[in-house]
Formats: C-alpha cells, sequence, structure tokens
C-alpha cells in the first residue's frame, strides 16, 4: 500500500463512496420498479385480458359479419348502417332514452329533495330511520326486487290493485298495458335506486359549512332564500356527479325489464341492452350485437362528455 | 321600571316559546310525507313476507291478509322442494368469498404501488386503468365471453371469479388511502433492511383497515347481487348462484307469482338484510366516499 497524503486519501474515500451510492441508488431504484410491476401484476393482467384486449377486438369486431361457428366477414360499416335502418334497434334505442330521462330524473330529483328534507329535520333519531329506510332496496339484488314487484303489481289479484281499489282508484294494468309497463319499470327503478342518490345528496349537505347559514340568518334571509341562495347552489357539484352516474347506470338497463316483462308487451320495454343480448346470445349475430355495444358506448360517452362541459357553466365550486 | 323590564323578558319568552312552536310544527309537516314515502320502502318488504306463508287460495281472497291467516312453512317447504336452493345458496358464498377475498388483496398490491412505487409507465397505466372505468361493459361483453370459454370456464363458477378478481375501483380507492400514509413510517423500516414485499404486509396492510373494510362490503355487495354474468356463463342448475335460481325457480311448474316464489324471495332478503343492518354504517361511508361503482 502506497503511502498518500491526508487530503488524497480523503478524496478517494469520498469518491469510493459516492460510487457506492450510485451503484446502490441505482439497484434501489431498479428494485423498486421489479416490485411495482411485481404488486400492479395481478391488476395488469386483469386489465389487458378482461379489458383492453376485449375493448379493441370489441370495436373491431364490430365491424364484421360473424355467426360464432364460421369464419368472420369483414363488411366495414355495413352493421352500422343496418342498425340506423333497424326499425327494431331504433325502438329500443328510444326506449332506453326515455326510460334514462324518467328514471334520471325521478331518482336525482326526488333524491335531492328527499336528502333535503332529511337534512332539515331537528331529531338525529328520525334522520337516522329515513336514510337507513330509503337505502335498503338499494342492496337487494334487481332480480329479487322484480320478481316481488312482479308479483305485488299484478292486474286482478295484485295486492296494490286492490288497495287503490279501495281508494276509488281504478285497477291499472301496471305490467300488462304497454305504457304502464314502462312506467312501472321506471317506478321500480327509483324505488331501488333513490336511496343512493340520497345518501350521494345528504354527503353534499353535509359539506356545506354552517357558518355559510349562519351568517345569512344575520342577515335575515329566510327558508327560501337560504335553500335558493345556499342550499342548491352548493349541492350542485353533487347534483352533477349524480347525473353523470344516472345517465350511464340507465343507459345499461337490462335486468329489472328482463326479469318482469322480457321487454314487452310487444317491445314496449325492450332496450338496447335486451336487444344486443338477444342478438349476441339467442341468434349469434356477434358482429352486430358488437357495432350496437360500440354505439351505446359512443351515446353515453357523447352524453357525459357534454355533460362535462355544460358543468362548467352551472355546477359551483367553492 | 321593573315592570318594563319584566314585560320584556315575559314577552321574548313568548316569543322564544313561539319559535320552537313553529319549528316543531315545521319539523313535523317536513317529516310527515318523508316518513310516508319510507313507508313505501318498506311496504313490498312486507308484503313479500305475508305472502309468503300464505295459502294459494288465499291470493285470491279479497282484502289480501297483510297479516297471514297461519304462519305454515308450506310454501318454503315448496322452495326447497323445486330446486336446490341451498346449492344456489352455497355457491353464491363461495363465488362472493373467492372474489371480496381476490379483490382485497390484489388492489391492495395495487394501490400500494401506484401510490408509494416508483417505476416507468406508471402514470400511463394508471390513467389507462381510469380510462376503463368508463367503459359500459358489453363493449368487452363477446369477447370476454370468447376468452372465459377458452380458458374452459364456461359453466364454471370460475367464469365468475376470475373476471372480477381484481377492479380498478378498488385499486384507485387504496392508492386514495395510501397516499395519505406519512413517509416517516416507511423510510424507518427502509433503514432497518425491510423489502417491499415485507413493508406491504407488515406497515401498509395494517393501516388499511378500513377503505379494506368499504372495498370488501361494496364487492360483498356487487358480487352477491350479480345476475348479468351468471346468465351468460351457466346453464346448469347446479352451479347457479341467487340471482340466476330465482329465475330457475320462477320456471318451475306452478311458481310464477305464487307464495312459493315470495318464500324464495323472503329467503334472499333474509341475508341481504342482516348483511345490512350489520355493516351499515360502513356501506353508507363507502358510497357517499367513493361515489360508486356499478349505480
Amino acid at each position: 500500500m502506497s503511502v498518500q497524503s491526508p487530503k488524497k486519501q480523503e478524496a478517494a474515500i469520498l469518491a469510493r463512496q459516492a460510487t457506492a451510492s450510485w451503484n446502490w441508488a441505482n439497484s434501489l431504484r431498479a428494485r423498486e420498479a421489479i416490485a411495482g410491476y411485481f404488486f400492479i401484476l395481478p391488476t395488469l393482467l386483469s386489465f389487458l385480458v378482461f379489458f383492453l384486449i376485449p375493448t379493441i377486438s370489441g370495436l373491431g369486431m364490430s365491424l364484421f359479419d360473424w355467426d360464432f361457428f364460421s369464419d368472420p366477414d369483414y363488411v366495414g360499416l355495413e352493421n352500422f348502417i343496418e342498425l340506423s335502418q333497424d326499425k327494431l334497434f331504433l325502438t329500443t334505442l328510444k326506449n332506453t332514452a326515455l326510460f334514462a330521462i324518467f328514471a334520471t330524473a325521478g331518482n336525482v330529483g326526488l333524491g335531492m329533495f328527499i336528502a333535503i328534507g332529511i337534512n332539515s329535520i331537528k331529531w338525529g333519531w328520525l334522520r337516522a330511520y329515513l336514510r337507513t329506510a330509503y337505502f335498503i332496496p338499494f342492496v337487494i339484488s334487481t332480480v329479487v326486487v322484480a320478481l316481488m314487484f312482479g308479483f305485488l303489481l299484478q292486474e286482478s289479484t295484485g295486492v296494490v290493485n286492490y288497495y287503490l281499489s279501495r281508494l276509488g282508484i281504478h285497477r291499472i294494468p301496471w305490467l300488462s298495458s304497454s305504457a304502464w309497463a314502462f312506467r312501472s319499470i321506471v317506478l321500480i327503478d327509483v324505488w331501488k335506486h333513490i336511496g343512493f342518490f340520497t345518501l350521494i345528496f345528504l354527503a353534499g349537505l353535509q359539506a356545506i359549512p354552517s357558518e355559510l347559514y349562519e351568517a345569512a340568518l344575520v342577515d335575515g334571509a329566510g327558508r327560501r332564500v337560504r335553500l335558493t341562495r345556499i342550499t342548491i347552489p352548493l349541492l350542485t357539484p353533487s347534483l352533477f356527479f349524480s347525473l353523470i352516474i344516472a345517465l350511464i347506470g340507465a343507459f345499461q338497463v337490462f335486468e329489472s325489464m328482463y326479469v318482469l316483462t322480457n321487454g314487452g308487451p310487444g317491445d314496449a320495454t325492450r332496450t338496447v341492452v335486451m336487444y344486443l343480448f338477444r342478438e349476441a346470445f339467442g341468434s349469434f349475430n356477434m358482429g352486430y350485437a358488437a357495432s350496437m355495444a360500440v354505439l351505446l358506448f359512443f351515446i353515453i360517452l357523447t352524453l357525459t362528455v357534454t355533460q362535462v362541459r355544460l358543468g362548467d357553466r352551472w355546477v359551483f365550486y367553492r | 321600571m321593573t315592570s318594563v323590564a319584566l314585560s320584556y323578558r315575559n314577552s321574548a319568552f313568548q316569543d322564544k316559546l313561539r319559535r320552537n312552536w313553529s319549528a316543531y310544527l315545521a319539523n313535523i309537516v317536513l317529516a310527515l310525507p318523508l316518513v310516508l314515502g319510507s313507508l313505501i320502502m318498506f311496504l313490498p318488504l312486507v308484503w313479500a313476507v305475508s305472502f309468503s306463508f300464505g295459502q294459494p287460495h288465499e291470493f285470491f281472497t279479497l282484502p289480501p291478509p297483510v297479516i297471514p291467516s297461519s304462519f305454515r312453512l308450506d310454501n318454503y317447504h315448496g322452495v326447497f322442494e323445486r330446486v336446490d336452493f341451498l346449492r344456489f345458496f352455497l355457491n353464491s358464498v363461495f363465488v362472493t368469498a373467492c372474489v371480496t377475498i381476490a379483490q382485497l388483496i390484489t388492489c391492495s398490491m395495487g394501490g400500494y404501488a401506484f401510490a408509494r412505487l416508483r417505476f416507468p409507465g406508471k402514470r400511463i397505466i394508471f390513467i389507462l386503468f381510469l380510462a376503463s372505468m368508463m367503459v359500459p361493459q358489453h363493449v368487452t361483453l363477446i369477447p370476454v365471453f370468447i376468452i372465459i370459454r377458452g380458458m374452459g370456464l364456461y359453466n364454471n363458477l370460475g367464469a365468475l371469479i376470475v373476471p372480477y378478481a381484481t377492479s380498478v375501483f378498488g385499486t384507485f380507492l387504496l392508492k386514495q388511502f395510501f397516499e395519505t400514509i406519512p413517509d416517516e413510517l416507511e423510510d424507518a423500516s427502509k433503514i432497518d433492511g425491510a423489502g417491499f414485499l415485507q413493508i406491504y404486509w407488515r406497515i401498509m396492510l395494517p393501516l388499511a383497515g378500513p377503505p379494506l373494510a368499504t372495498l370488501a362490503i361494496l364487492t360483498f355487495n356487487s358480487s352477491w347481487n350479480n345476475f348479468f354474468w351468471p346468465l351468460i356463463f351457466i346453464n346448469s342448475a347446479d352451479k347457479m348462484t341467487l340471482p340466476l335460481g330465482m329465475i330457475y325457480l320462477r320456471g318451475q311448474d306452478g311458481v310464477t307469482n305464487s307464495g312459493v316464489l315470495m318464500a324464495a324471495i323472503v329467503l334472499n332478503l333474509i341475508p341481504v338484510l342482516v348483511f345490512f343492518l350489520i355493516f351499515q354504517r360502513r356501506l353508507v361511508e363507502g358510497v357517499t366516499l367513493s361515489g360508486l361503482k356499478g349505480a
């Protein structure tokens, strides 16, 4: 070992340390990256196998004519042209859109007013009871809900019509007339989901600082002014979120119709997803069904993007 | 002088009393329609229970009995005679348990990586994940059907588990939580030479109780009620879960709109309502916290 001046020695030690720490940091970073990929592996695999590949092939499939058993034929946009002339598809699209409008209005509109009502009740126990009561149907499966209402809403022997007749209301053909079957489906949907939207609005209400109300009281603002100038503006973010969620869900509606009316009477309650389901797994028109799914996706996407754009104008952010 | 003060105090008292009374009255006026509305939420359930005990001839008697004339269990026997209801129930339990446990593991792993680890491509992968939440499942339906068949999972409970073994929503939920954990906790154990797996298992997971519980309850609920997937992938009665089993039961002789169907509905409601009563607080919390999946 050669004798070095203390200064040189010090420099060498520092250099060695620097290299070592660089190596150490480098290997740590590599280890961290490997660990990162390891931890996301299950999610990533599932994403690839059950989302990315299916989405791409689903988009591609809409350009083919394919009956599942023989080779697919490339037909370009023909499926979409056919859809635009398919009377049944247009009917299901109309039904779905109308359902979306009414169910969203019912769920979000009523949900908001119920939440405002519950929130302004002074007794805690009553608030807790009401919140629970409205939320219970949310945990019950749609199939069970639909079967239950199918029983209660029978025209001649149903319990609902019996009590309505006691009130002097004539028997309502809840499920047997086209117009009423559609309304019944909307009402059942509101029954099941209203508690969810009530909860969203209740959370929004609790986020409003009470100082605002106190200040308004000092200024002598009455109930109505407080409602229209404080509560409703500050609820707009919840309203915005609810509208988006409700519309996305409503455009994919399937189960309650499938169980309760099977699309009938006629095609009065047939939705896009029901038609899609029948084409895919009943008639094995895979390409045609895929084109419906793609169209539905673009409708939902357009609606959501439009809502987000319009949202800037009316949603009040603090 | 004293009389003025007294009358002043008196009128203030009366004022307060009046205000109290009017507040009381306003409360009642407000509560009444809400309470009536809440009865509409309960009434169908009460009727389902009462009809599940009813005898066939009672369905045509008017008025329909709200409290059944007898608590005979014929309809319940009818359910078990016609279908293997216990099998449906056990299938549901099995599928839901597997899906829930799998999601707790995979989502917490993914959430930990996205929140605390640095690796190339992290941002873009996460954005892609989030984008996937926007695409309705019907777009992927047919290709996924083919993939599941290719895996040999057609008419197999695996078809109801494997595609749901992880979720973007859950990963996102856990990521948000893990981001709130202070760095010092992790740094201390890094200095002690702990690996990432140890940090995840020893430090992160034990802290993640609340978000994991939220995820478990939401997953449990949506898996338990899943109908569309079994409808597509399951075609033999011994593989059915409860929602599909209900449709199968309805197709049996003399079941449509009968007391037997109501009995099966009540059997469905019992576990769900018990679940609800036990986990209500967390369920409500989870729903309001996270917006939600699948509404």
